[in-house]
């Protein structure tokens, strides 16, 4: 009888992801504005009432029981190569099909305890900063990175054997080979360019075009410190990009190309931070920074008519996509999670995604140009 | 903090209540109600004159860009641009474009005895509307009494 050889390595990768979502969706209900539920705008009191805590009960009971579920395709890592595939992809895939239909459940439960929010809207009659925290010097630090590795490439080009490696397993020994060319030597840090761009101009998004909820007080304060730590995590996403790129491009010139990296190993300690950084600011800030401002002064009472984040109820699809044609702004609060959502209705949010169809085009050419 | 309610609209349609100051350490914030008859662009100019009277900005500040101000607001960029542009009318403003607004250092006016007439029938008019909605008498009275006071304590800007 042939012995089962597990690929633990795939094993850790198709779990991570699997962990990292089961986490996810058992915070969401607590990371929304404490008058949002399951996006909804609700009293800030429905939370803790017995209605609310029942909605929450439920939904976390379904999510446990789905997350349990979408560990059975892993029995594919004992089938043939061809089923490791469904094994890697089929965890997430049942579990975020699971939470979607826990958390449409969960919203259906509780649109009968919709509030109606203020009409009331405040504005803090100051500009907004003119540039990006940490100043010029730390936003040009990955473009300067990435400009050196291609540099360093244009220098050693001589030195850049016929057949370069492009491509590495989870154990960082090569395993993708492509003959010398621009695309081959140069992809990986023009990729890294233009995903650094693209985190960039996001920034600038959350700077400038994000609504602020509230215009003064604890709360105001608190929304600025969320933006600024999604600003410097985006900073910092930028610098991770950057350096894994120029990695991954300076990877030629070494001179043993059969040799594993000897970095790669750094590579999922640097993601689980990155995801547990969001994670953290998720928590420790509550989305849209509530928990870093209004929570600690309690400016608003439990029967105060709901602030919510500004936006009408009836413009939230499924309570996941944003659309209504009479908002000016491209970025909204996403109403759980963390960070913006695109409000669909508005024509240079489309430009926005045109930047990412681009992007994702930039990388199959170059992989197609590589082939 | 939403206790406090301010259209943007002062009662007295030259300064805001003495709550709705902002607080020394606090930036000068402008509140609109969505639900008030009194148009938004309306309230906007109102609210923002209202600051400007009661020396809130200096010549040379910098108040938000159009859209800045539309998209904290959730209104259209026309309704807010449209305000902005009545206040540069009026000589507040010095608006120039992707530069947003400047305050600007702007003359005492002169009003004539049409105007102070037609001020003192507004104000008769409001007071008398507000004891009709069941506004205090004496509350009516407090109020004007703490507008003059603030009054006197600002320099001449009109």
């Amino acid at each position: 009888m042939n012995s089962i050889r597990l690929d633990w390595p795939l094993i850790i990768a198709a779990l991570f992801p699997w962990a990292s979502i089961a986490v996810g969706a058992l915070m969401i209900p607590r990371l929304t504005r404490p008058d949002l539920f399951f996006a909804v705008t609700v009293k800030r009191s429905f939370r803790d009432s017995p209605p609310g805590v029942e909605i929450r009960r439920q939904y976390t009971a379904y999510v446990l029981g789905t997350t349990l579920v979408a560990l059975l395709p892993l029995i594919c890592f004992a089938l043939p190569r061809f089923w490791v595939l469904l094994g890697v992809l089929g965890p997430c895939a049942i579990e975020l099909a699971g939470w979607l239909a826990a958390f449409l459940l969960a919203r259906h439960r509780t649109l009968p305890y919709h509030a109606e929010p203020t009409a009331e809207r405040e504005v803090q009659l100051t500009p907004r900063p003119a540039s990006l925290p940490g100043g010029g010097l730390a936003q040009a630090g990955p473009f300067a990175i990435l400009v050196v590795t291609c540099l360093a490439l244009v220098v050693k080009w001589p030195a850049i054997p016929s057949r370069i490696p492009i491509h590495w397993g989870l154990g960082g020994a090569p395993d993708g080979w492509a003959a010398k060319s621009l695309a081959a030597v140069f992809g990986g840090p023009g990729i890294g360019f233009l995903a650094c761009a693209l985190l960039a101009g996001v920034s600038c998004l959350a700077m400038r075009g994000v609504r602020r909820i509230h215009g003064s007080g604890r709360a105001r304060q608190g929304e600025a410190r969320f933006v600024r730590a999604i600003v410097f995590f985006l900073l910092g996403m930028e610098y991770w990009v950057a350096l894994l790129m120029a990695l991954l491009g300076l990877a030629p010139l070494r001179p043993n190309l059969q040799a594993p990296l000897p970095q790669f190993w750094l590579i999922l300690p640097c993601e689980t931070l990155l995801i547990g950084t969001i994670f953290f600011i998720s928590f420790r800030m509550g989305q849209g920074g509530w928990r870093a401002g209004a929570a600690a002064g309690n400016e608003v009472s439990n029967d105060d008519a709901p602030v919510g984040d500004r936006t009408p109820d009836a413009c939230w699809k499924l309570g996941l996509i944003y659309y209504n044609p009479n908002d000016p702004a491209v970025l909204v609060e996403k109403r759980f999670g963390v960070g913006w959502t695109l409000n669909f209705a508005n024509p240079r949010s489309w430009l926005v995604i045109g930047a990412i169809f681009l992007f994702m085009l930039a990388v199959l050419a170059l992989a197609l140009a590589v082939k | 903090m939403w206790t406090r309610t301010w259209c943007g609209t002062s009662p007295t349609g030259c300064l805001p209540p003495a709550e709705l100051m902002a607080e020394p350490s606090e930036k000068p914030v402008l509140r609109i109600d969505l639900c008030s008859s009194t148009p938004v662009y309306r309230q906007i100019l109102d609210g923002l004159r209202a600051l400007l009277v009661s020396d809130m900005f200096h010549p040379g500040d910098k108040l938000p860009t159009v859209r800045e101000m539309a998209i904290d607001l959730g209104v259209n960029h026309n309704t807010v641009a449209e305000a902005y542009r009545l206040l540069a009318d009026e000589g507040w403003l010095d608006l120039k474009r992707h530069h947003g607004a400047t305050v600007l250092s702007r003359e005492p006016q002169r009003a004539g005895p049409e105007r102070r007439q037609d001020f003192a029938q507004r104000l008769q008019e409001l007071a008398a509307s507000a004891i009709a909605d069941g506004v205090d008498k004496a509350a009516v009275v407090h109020q004007l009494n703490t507008l003059a006071d603030q009054l006197k304590t600002q320099k001449e800007c009109l």
